[in-house]
């Protein structure tokens, strides 16, 4: 077990190095001048252009500056925003906590609601219940998130007119009123899936030998479903969780921006609009560190759930 | 009720056993067919310029002069709805486009020949399936700037992986053919066995994969117009439509509700028309019609 832990986080730290690489040179690519980004566009004296360029080390060549920001990040100061003129860690502690609320409390809400109706749909297997939730799952798929949440806008502002879209995140009942609707149209396109994986699933526990040992044994039915075959069918759903968590954190960035709360999604699009790029590379870095941790902790989650994974 | 149990019900299955055609594949392709004239024919069906600024008349409700009412410039949204899809759909084309001409190849190449490049080149598509596709075409769009032909190229790099893979794992299932060996007792190059044997046998599977990336490909490509990453406004486009109505959500819902329905009309029904092909493919779901209808049809079956 400790080899297979060391095992993956080693491959994590490898992968977190070569993304930090490509994403600080592709950065670099665009051609964009910082000095014009960080002052503004405005005419600035000779004196101004060289603390500019001797504050953010750019008369340092790339490989140069590159060290410099992995030293920072190890320091825990992820680079100078060109805009803000700050250091970027300064911008995080509100933002990380929405986003990562968002993403916390979707995953949450998929999975309350997929896991029942999956078993549900599985048990009365092409039933109507079944069939209309297949309909349904099928409409969720092509539907984005972003339509999601504006289509619930609509909604909502025409039952409830008085609903405060928006507000300010002062203490934890406005923070949890804020996220619950923008976590909601997330987690429905997770819903879609994850109901899909605990259906197959179930279906298949349901056919499995030790099913019809139990039956024979004279266990009762709900007994059977609830403690024997959902047991083994919610393994899996763990695993595609956590995929789909990585691509919750970038679809987290669309809902934000409709709901327009500052998260880290909003601070990631407006720095690749203002060419900000100190912050596009130590976002990316941090959404992708982010998702590498969750998917690094699901794989041993599920290691220890499932001795069988260990073995590979 | 009754109704619903009878559209809904087993016997569809059965009926529909070995057909291409049934039901939820007939009205999909129905759906993309008309999608696709309608678009096409942009020109000749949309009453307006979608780019005309008409100052007099904006956030018009919908009526007979407008169909779906006028967007903030005044412009059509009728009009702007199918120049906008020919956007959408190109784009999402044009992604498909790319990822193949790099995917196709390399997972060709990479399950025909094997060995230590294949293992490699399967890590490297492992790693990049594994992260967000959206989220590395930021990156790609931060690095050459925000257009639709950028965007285009972003997202088709990151779907190339995911096609490597699939053409790789057919490719191998195939090279056990017998026909493969025929083909190379017969003295056939290894370019000519993959490309005019192997391929073929594969392109089913792949066409059912491609349906799907095309429906994945608009959601991705409206997901960055919207946010300003992709298609530049003016342009009409089904994610800049849903940007540009954000401000009216409240007071003109049809602005965003009709490019919305309409990337979920489009997507739906080639998500069911993949399925359906794909349901079709498959020799496991297949099955010989009912002896009912056997009866009817040749009235072989004597009891």
């Amino acid at each position: 077990m400790g080899k297979f832990i060391g095992k993956r986080i080693l491959q994590m730290i490898v992968v977190l190095f070569i993304s930090s690489i490509i994403i600080f040179f592709m950065v670099r690519l665009s051609g964009v001048d910082p000095i014009s980004v960080i002052l503004g566009g405005k005419e600035s004296s000779e004196e101004t252009r060289q603390s500019v360029i001797q504050s953010f080390h750019l008369d340092k060549s790339y490989v140069e500056q590159y060290f410099i920001w992995v030293n920072g990040i190890l320091h825990g100061k992820l680079g100078m925003s060109f805009k803000y003129q700050t250091d970027v860690s300064n911008l995080l502690p509100g933002r990380l906590s929405v986003t990562l609320g968002l993403v916390f409390m979707s995953s949450l809400f998929a999975l309350i609601i997929a896991i029942p109706l999956g078993v549900v749909c599985a048990v009365k297997k092409d039933g109507i219940f079944d069939k209309a939730l297949n309909v349904f799952i099928l409409i969720l798929n092509g539907c984005p998130a972003f339509f999601t949440s504006i289509l619930m806008i609509i909604i909502i502002s025409k039952v409830n007119p008085g609903y405060p879209f928006v507000g300010s995140f002062s203490n934890v009942r406005e923070y949890f009123q804020r996220l619950l609707l923008p976590s909601i149209a997330l987690g429905f396109t997770m819903i879609a899936l994850a109901m899909r994986v605990v259906r197959a699933n179930m279906i298949e526990q349901m056919n499995a030998p030790y099913t019809m040992t139990a039956i024979a044994k004279g266990c009762s039915t709900t007994h059977l479903v609830i403690s024997h075959n959902l047991k083994n069918a919610v393994i899996p759903v763990i695993s595609v969780v956590s995929i789909q968590i990585g691509s919750m954190v970038a679809g987290a960035v669309l809902v934000e921006n409709v709901f327009s709360l500052g998260g880290l999604g909003t601070l990631l699009v407006n720095s690749i609009q203002n060419s900000d790029y100190a912050v596009t590379q130590s976002i990316t870095m941090l959404l992708i560190f982010l998702f590498l941790v969750i998917s690094t902790v699901s794989d041993i989650l599920y290691a220890v759930i499932d001795p069988r994974i260990r073995m590979e | 009720m009754r109704l619903l149990r009878k559209l809904l019900g087993k016997k569809k299955d059965k009926y529909n056993a070995g057909r291409f055609f049934t039901v939820s594949t007939t009205i999909s392709l129905a759906v993309l067919l008309i999608i696709i004239v309608g678009i096409s024919l942009a020109g000749v069906i949309a009453p307006y310029d979608p780019d005309e600024v008409d100052i007099l008349n904006i956030l018009k409700d919908p009526s007979t002069k407008h169909l779906l009412g006028t967007d903030k410039a005044g412009r059509d949204i009728f009009s702007r709805l199918l120049y906008g899809g020919r956007t959408s759909l190109l784009g999402a084309l044009g992604v498909v486009g790319v990822s193949i001409v790099a995917g196709l190849p390399l997972g060709l190449f990479s399950g025909y020949h094997g060995g230590k490049i294949d293992t490699i080149l399967m890590r490297i598509c492992d790693v990049i399936i594994s992260f967000p596709a959206l989220l590395l075409a930021f990156v790609f769009v931060a690095a050459f700037g925000r257009s639709l032909l950028n965007a285009v190229f972003a997202l088709g790099i990151f779907y190339i992986p995911m096609l490597a893979k699939l053409t790789r794992s057919l490719v191998l299932v195939e090279k056990g053919k017998t026909y493969v060996e025929a083909a190379k007792a017969t003295g056939y190059g290894d370019f000519t066995i993959l490309f005019v044997q192997i391929l073929p046998n594969c392109i089913p599977t792949l066409l059912v994969q491609l349906t799907l990336d095309v429906g994945a490909a608009i959601l991705d490509l409206a997901a960055m117009s919207f946010l300003g990453l992709g298609v530049q406004p003016p342009t009409s486009d089904w994610g800049v439509m849903l940007e540009e109505s954000r401000s009216f959500v409240t007071s003109k819902p049809f602005m965003a509700l009709a490019p919305g329905l309409m990337i979920i009309l489009i997507v739906v029904a080639l998500n069911v028309f993949s399925d359906g092909v794909q349901g079709y493919l498959d020799h496991s779901r297949r099955s010989l019609p009912s002896v009912k209808k056997f009866k009817k049809k040749w009235g072989i079956v004597h009891e």
